[in-house]
Protein backbone atom coordinates (compact mmCIF):
# COMPACT_ATOMS: atom_id res chain seq x y z
CA UNK A 1 0.00 0.00 0.00
CA UNK A 2 2.90 2.22 0.92
CA UNK A 3 4.49 1.36 -2.14
CA UNK A 4 1.63 2.43 -4.30
CA UNK A 5 1.06 5.49 -2.85
CA UNK A 6 4.29 7.21 -3.26
CA UNK A 7 4.33 5.80 -7.07
CA UNK A 8 1.06 7.98 -6.69
CA UNK A 9 2.62 11.24 -5.62
CA UNK A 10 5.40 11.09 -8.19
CA UNK A 11 2.92 9.87 -10.56
CA UNK A 12 1.19 13.24 -9.66
CA UNK A 13 3.88 15.28 -9.32
CA UNK A 14 5.53 14.83 -12.85
CA UNK A 15 2.06 15.60 -14.05
CA UNK A 16 2.05 19.06 -12.17
CA UNK A 17 5.43 19.56 -13.80
CA UNK A 18 4.28 18.85 -17.39
CA UNK A 19 1.89 21.07 -16.52
CA UNK A 20 4.15 23.91 -15.28
CA UNK A 21 6.69 23.14 -18.49
CA UNK A 22 3.82 23.24 -21.25
CA UNK A 23 2.64 26.50 -19.78
CA UNK A 24 5.43 27.82 -19.47
CA UNK A 25 6.29 27.11 -23.24
CA UNK A 26 3.30 28.20 -24.28
CA UNK A 27 3.55 31.94 -22.85
CA UNK A 28 6.93 31.29 -24.05
CA UNK A 29 6.34 30.99 -27.49
CA UNK A 30 3.34 33.34 -27.75
CA UNK A 31 5.51 36.39 -26.42
CA UNK A 32 7.88 35.05 -28.87
CA UNK A 33 5.13 35.01 -31.98
CA UNK A 34 3.49 38.00 -31.09
CA UNK A 35 5.76 40.79 -32.10
CA UNK A 36 6.92 38.94 -35.45
CA UNK A 37 3.22 38.62 -36.40
CA UNK A 38 2.82 42.68 -35.25
CA UNK A 39 5.70 43.59 -37.12
CA UNK A 40 6.52 41.29 -39.94
CA UNK A 41 8.56 44.37 -41.64
CA UNK A 42 10.75 44.24 -39.06
CA UNK A 43 11.32 40.73 -38.46
CA UNK A 44 12.02 40.14 -42.09
CA UNK A 45 14.86 42.32 -41.87
CA UNK A 46 15.61 40.06 -38.75
CA UNK A 47 15.43 37.37 -41.09
CA UNK A 48 17.75 39.01 -44.19
CA UNK A 49 20.57 40.17 -41.21
CA UNK A 50 21.18 35.98 -40.90
CA UNK A 51 22.13 35.78 -44.65
CA UNK A 52 21.19 32.40 -44.73
CA UNK A 53 17.35 31.92 -46.64
CA UNK A 54 17.80 33.41 -50.26
CA UNK A 55 16.43 36.68 -50.74
CA UNK A 56 12.93 35.22 -52.42
CA UNK A 57 11.97 33.64 -49.27
CA UNK A 58 12.79 36.26 -46.56
CA UNK A 59 9.36 37.38 -46.83
CA UNK A 60 7.83 34.30 -46.65
CA UNK A 61 9.48 33.21 -43.38
CA UNK A 62 8.34 36.13 -41.90
CA UNK A 63 5.31 36.08 -42.58
CA UNK A 64 4.61 32.40 -41.58
CA UNK A 65 7.46 31.85 -38.91
CA UNK A 66 5.07 33.89 -36.25
CA UNK A 67 2.30 31.54 -36.94
CA UNK A 68 4.14 28.17 -36.80
CA UNK A 69 5.06 29.82 -32.91
CA UNK A 70 1.66 30.68 -31.87
CA UNK A 71 -0.03 27.42 -33.50
CA UNK A 72 3.04 25.16 -32.36
CA UNK A 73 2.35 26.68 -28.88
CA UNK A 74 -1.94 26.55 -28.82
CA UNK A 75 -0.93 22.73 -30.40
CA UNK A 76 1.19 21.59 -26.97
CA UNK A 77 -1.99 22.65 -24.63
CA UNK A 78 -4.29 20.10 -26.68
CA UNK A 79 -3.44 16.29 -25.70
CA UNK A 80 -4.15 15.12 -29.33
CA UNK A 81 -2.18 17.57 -30.47
CA UNK A 82 0.82 17.85 -27.98
CA UNK A 83 3.10 15.48 -30.10
CA UNK A 84 2.68 17.64 -32.90
CA UNK A 85 3.39 21.22 -31.48
CA UNK A 86 6.23 19.71 -29.89
CA UNK A 87 7.75 18.39 -33.09
CA UNK A 88 7.06 21.61 -34.49
CA UNK A 89 8.39 23.73 -31.66
CA UNK A 90 11.93 21.56 -31.33
CA UNK A 91 12.21 21.72 -35.28
CA UNK A 92 12.34 25.70 -34.98
CA UNK A 93 14.34 25.57 -32.09
CA UNK A 94 17.07 23.26 -34.03
CA UNK A 95 16.49 25.41 -36.95
CA UNK A 96 17.06 28.81 -34.88
CA UNK A 97 19.89 27.12 -32.74
CA UNK A 98 21.51 25.73 -36.13
CA UNK A 99 21.63 29.50 -37.88
CA UNK A 100 22.69 31.26 -34.48
CA UNK A 101 25.90 28.90 -34.62
CA UNK A 102 26.50 29.70 -38.15
CA UNK A 103 26.87 33.19 -37.55
CA UNK A 104 28.49 33.15 -34.81
CA UNK A 105 31.33 31.23 -36.75
CA UNK A 106 31.26 33.68 -39.27
CA UNK A 107 31.61 35.98 -36.61
CA UNK A 108 28.28 38.57 -37.62
CA UNK A 109 27.04 40.41 -34.96
CA UNK A 110 23.10 40.53 -35.57
CA UNK A 111 20.07 40.46 -33.08
CA UNK A 112 18.79 36.84 -32.26
CA UNK A 113 15.12 38.44 -33.12
CA UNK A 114 14.10 35.82 -30.76
CA UNK A 115 11.55 37.49 -28.27
CA UNK A 116 12.32 41.18 -29.26
CA UNK A 117 12.87 43.10 -32.71
CA UNK A 118 14.45 46.05 -31.37
CA UNK A 119 18.02 46.53 -32.93
CA UNK A 120 20.72 45.77 -30.54
CA UNK A 121 18.27 44.51 -27.79
CA UNK A 122 19.39 40.33 -28.19
CA UNK A 123 23.18 40.07 -30.00
CA UNK A 124 23.34 36.29 -30.72
CA UNK A 125 26.13 34.37 -28.56
CA UNK A 126 27.18 31.56 -26.69
CA UNK A 127 24.54 31.58 -23.98
CA UNK A 128 21.76 31.93 -26.78
CA UNK A 129 22.98 28.15 -27.95
CA UNK A 130 22.49 26.65 -24.24
CA UNK A 131 19.33 28.18 -23.36
CA UNK A 132 18.03 27.13 -27.03
CA UNK A 133 19.00 23.71 -25.89
CA UNK A 134 17.82 23.83 -22.48
CA UNK A 135 14.22 24.56 -24.03
CA UNK A 136 14.52 21.74 -26.62
CA UNK A 137 15.09 19.16 -23.72
CA UNK A 138 12.14 21.10 -22.36
CA UNK A 139 9.84 20.61 -25.54
CA UNK A 140 10.30 17.79 -25.95
CA UNK A 141 10.12 16.23 -22.52
CA UNK A 142 6.56 18.52 -22.20
CA UNK A 143 5.49 17.01 -25.39
CA UNK A 144 5.40 13.40 -24.60
CA UNK A 145 1.80 12.03 -23.53
CA UNK A 146 0.82 12.59 -19.92
CA UNK A 147 1.46 9.07 -18.12
CA UNK A 148 -2.04 7.34 -17.37
CA UNK A 149 -0.88 6.09 -14.16
CA UNK A 150 -0.66 9.82 -12.90
CA UNK A 151 -4.34 10.60 -14.99
CA UNK B 1 1.71 2.92 -37.55
CA UNK B 2 -1.14 5.20 -37.17
CA UNK B 3 1.15 7.37 -34.53
CA UNK B 4 3.22 8.52 -37.09
CA UNK B 5 0.70 8.87 -39.89
CA UNK B 6 -1.54 11.12 -37.42
CA UNK B 7 1.54 12.67 -36.33
CA UNK B 8 2.36 13.49 -39.57
CA UNK B 9 -1.14 14.54 -40.94
CA UNK B 10 -1.88 16.99 -37.81
CA UNK B 11 2.05 19.06 -38.88
CA UNK B 12 -0.02 19.27 -42.16
CA UNK B 13 -2.80 20.43 -40.68
CA UNK B 14 -0.82 23.05 -38.74
CA UNK B 15 1.04 24.39 -41.90
CA UNK B 16 -2.03 24.88 -43.93
CA UNK B 17 -3.59 26.78 -40.81
CA UNK B 18 -0.50 28.95 -40.83
CA UNK B 19 -0.35 29.30 -44.38
CA UNK B 20 -4.21 30.56 -44.07
CA UNK B 21 -3.84 32.50 -41.13
CA UNK B 22 -0.74 34.52 -42.53
CA UNK B 23 -2.39 35.20 -45.48
CA UNK B 24 -5.86 36.43 -44.38
CA UNK B 25 -3.99 38.38 -41.67
CA UNK B 26 -1.18 39.84 -44.26
CA UNK B 27 -4.21 40.49 -46.74
CA UNK B 28 -6.15 42.52 -44.03
CA UNK B 29 -2.54 45.02 -43.18
CA UNK B 30 -2.56 48.81 -44.77
CA UNK B 31 1.43 48.02 -44.45
CA UNK B 32 0.82 44.17 -45.66
CA UNK B 33 4.33 42.52 -46.59
CA UNK B 34 4.78 41.10 -50.53
CA UNK B 35 5.87 37.60 -49.92
CA UNK B 36 8.85 38.05 -52.22
CA UNK B 37 10.93 41.23 -51.37
CA UNK B 38 13.25 43.09 -53.13
CA UNK B 39 15.95 42.28 -50.56
CA UNK B 40 19.44 42.29 -53.03
CA UNK B 41 18.47 45.67 -53.44
CA UNK B 42 17.35 46.56 -50.01
CA UNK B 43 19.90 48.89 -48.78
CA UNK B 44 20.21 50.87 -51.95
CA UNK B 45 16.36 51.30 -51.91
CA UNK B 46 16.16 51.81 -48.17
CA UNK B 47 19.36 54.36 -49.05
CA UNK B 48 17.35 56.15 -51.48
CA UNK B 49 14.02 56.41 -49.15
CA UNK B 50 15.72 57.77 -46.64
CA UNK B 51 17.78 60.15 -48.76
CA UNK B 52 21.31 58.61 -47.92
CA UNK B 53 23.37 59.37 -51.07
CA UNK B 54 24.58 56.60 -52.81
CA UNK B 55 28.31 56.99 -54.25
CA UNK B 56 30.04 54.34 -56.40
CA UNK B 57 33.97 53.06 -56.81
CA UNK B 58 34.89 55.73 -58.98
CA UNK B 59 33.58 58.23 -56.46
CA UNK B 60 35.43 56.76 -53.32
CA UNK B 61 38.37 56.95 -55.47
CA UNK B 62 37.99 60.83 -56.09
CA UNK B 63 36.84 61.37 -52.60
CA UNK B 64 39.96 59.98 -51.16
CA UNK B 65 41.94 62.26 -52.92
CA UNK B 66 40.76 65.08 -50.93
CA UNK B 67 42.36 64.99 -47.26
CA UNK B 68 39.49 65.79 -45.33
CA UNK B 69 37.18 62.85 -46.55
CA UNK B 70 36.60 60.29 -43.78
CA UNK B 71 35.71 56.73 -44.44
CA UNK B 72 34.34 55.00 -41.85
CA UNK B 73 34.03 51.28 -42.12
CA UNK B 74 30.91 49.91 -40.21
CA UNK B 75 31.48 46.04 -39.74
CA UNK B 76 32.62 44.34 -36.16
CA UNK B 77 36.49 45.62 -35.29
CA UNK B 78 37.85 42.07 -36.09
CA UNK B 79 36.59 42.40 -39.67
CA UNK B 80 38.48 45.98 -40.32
CA UNK B 81 41.39 44.46 -38.65
CA UNK B 82 41.40 41.35 -41.09
CA UNK B 83 40.75 43.83 -44.34
CA UNK B 84 39.83 47.50 -44.45
CA UNK B 85 39.86 50.23 -48.07
CA UNK B 86 43.03 52.43 -46.87
CA UNK B 87 42.26 55.46 -45.15
CA UNK B 88 39.08 54.28 -43.63
CA UNK B 89 38.38 54.49 -39.73
CA UNK B 90 36.99 51.60 -37.82
CA UNK B 91 33.41 52.33 -36.29
CA UNK B 92 31.45 49.68 -36.01
CA UNK B 93 28.07 49.92 -35.95
CA UNK B 94 27.12 48.96 -32.58
CA UNK B 95 29.63 50.66 -30.62
CA UNK B 96 29.18 53.86 -32.88
CA UNK B 97 27.16 56.17 -30.00
CA UNK B 98 29.55 55.06 -27.20
CA UNK B 99 32.60 55.80 -29.40
CA UNK B 100 31.30 59.26 -30.79
CA UNK B 101 30.26 60.08 -27.47
CA UNK B 102 33.30 59.49 -26.26
CA UNK B 103 35.12 61.48 -28.67
CA UNK B 104 37.54 58.79 -29.58
CA UNK B 105 36.52 59.40 -33.23
CA UNK B 106 37.28 62.76 -34.26
CA UNK B 107 34.87 64.40 -36.92
CA UNK B 108 33.94 67.63 -37.67
CA UNK B 109 30.06 68.04 -38.97
CA UNK B 110 29.98 69.23 -42.25
CA UNK B 111 33.32 67.06 -42.85
CA UNK B 112 32.86 64.59 -46.66
CA UNK B 113 32.31 61.17 -44.88
CA UNK B 114 31.93 58.07 -46.71
CA UNK B 115 30.67 55.11 -44.87
CA UNK B 116 30.44 51.05 -46.27
CA UNK B 117 30.13 47.62 -44.93
CA UNK B 118 31.03 44.39 -46.62
CA UNK B 119 29.06 44.39 -49.78
CA UNK B 120 25.31 45.16 -50.86
CA UNK B 121 23.59 42.94 -48.94
CA UNK B 122 24.82 44.17 -45.62
CA UNK B 123 23.16 47.55 -43.87
CA UNK B 124 25.79 48.10 -40.86
CA UNK B 125 27.07 51.10 -43.82
CA UNK B 126 23.32 52.44 -44.05
CA UNK B 127 23.09 52.01 -40.65
CA UNK B 128 25.86 53.93 -39.47
CA UNK B 129 24.88 56.38 -42.08
CA UNK B 130 21.64 57.35 -40.34
CA UNK B 131 22.58 57.04 -37.20
CA UNK B 132 25.21 60.27 -37.94
CA UNK B 133 22.77 62.06 -39.94
CA UNK B 134 20.48 61.89 -36.82
CA UNK B 135 23.50 63.42 -34.41
CA UNK B 136 23.96 66.35 -37.13
CA UNK B 137 26.65 65.40 -39.88
CA UNK B 138 25.05 66.88 -42.39
CA UNK B 139 27.39 65.44 -45.52
CA UNK B 140 27.28 61.33 -45.07
CA UNK B 141 27.28 59.44 -48.05
CA UNK B 142 26.87 55.79 -48.45
CA UNK B 143 29.25 53.01 -50.64
CA UNK B 144 26.95 50.78 -50.27
CA UNK B 145 29.10 47.54 -52.39
CA UNK B 146 31.73 48.80 -49.64
CA UNK B 147 34.44 46.22 -49.61
CA UNK B 148 33.73 43.81 -51.73
CA UNK B 149 33.33 45.99 -54.23
CA UNK B 150 36.50 47.61 -53.11
CA UNK B 151 38.67 44.74 -53.77
CA UNK B 152 36.31 43.54 -56.88
CA UNK B 153 37.91 47.22 -58.72
CA UNK B 154 41.38 45.97 -58.56
CA UNK B 155 42.21 48.11 -55.17
CA UNK B 156 44.57 47.65 -52.27
CA UNK B 157 43.32 46.38 -48.93
CA UNK B 158 44.92 47.15 -45.77
CA UNK B 159 45.29 44.25 -43.21
CA UNK B 160 45.76 45.35 -39.41
CA UNK B 161 48.32 43.60 -37.88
Amino acid sequence: MACRRRSGGGGTLKLHLLLIARLFLVALFLYAGLPKLLTPQDFALVVFRFHLVPDAAINVIALLLPWLEIFGAIALLLPSWRAAGAALLSFMLLVATTAIIINLVRGLDIDCGCFTLKPGASPIGLWLIFRNLALLALTLWAGRSTPAAAQ
Amino acid sequence: MKRPYNLLLRLLFLLLATIAAACTLNNLRSDRLPWRGDWEKHVENRARQTGVPLIGLHTVRQALMIPSTRLLDARPTADFRAGHIPRATSLPIDHAEELIAAMQIDLQREQPIITYCARNDCDEGLELALFLRRIGFTNVTLFAGGLTEWRAGGEAVEVEL
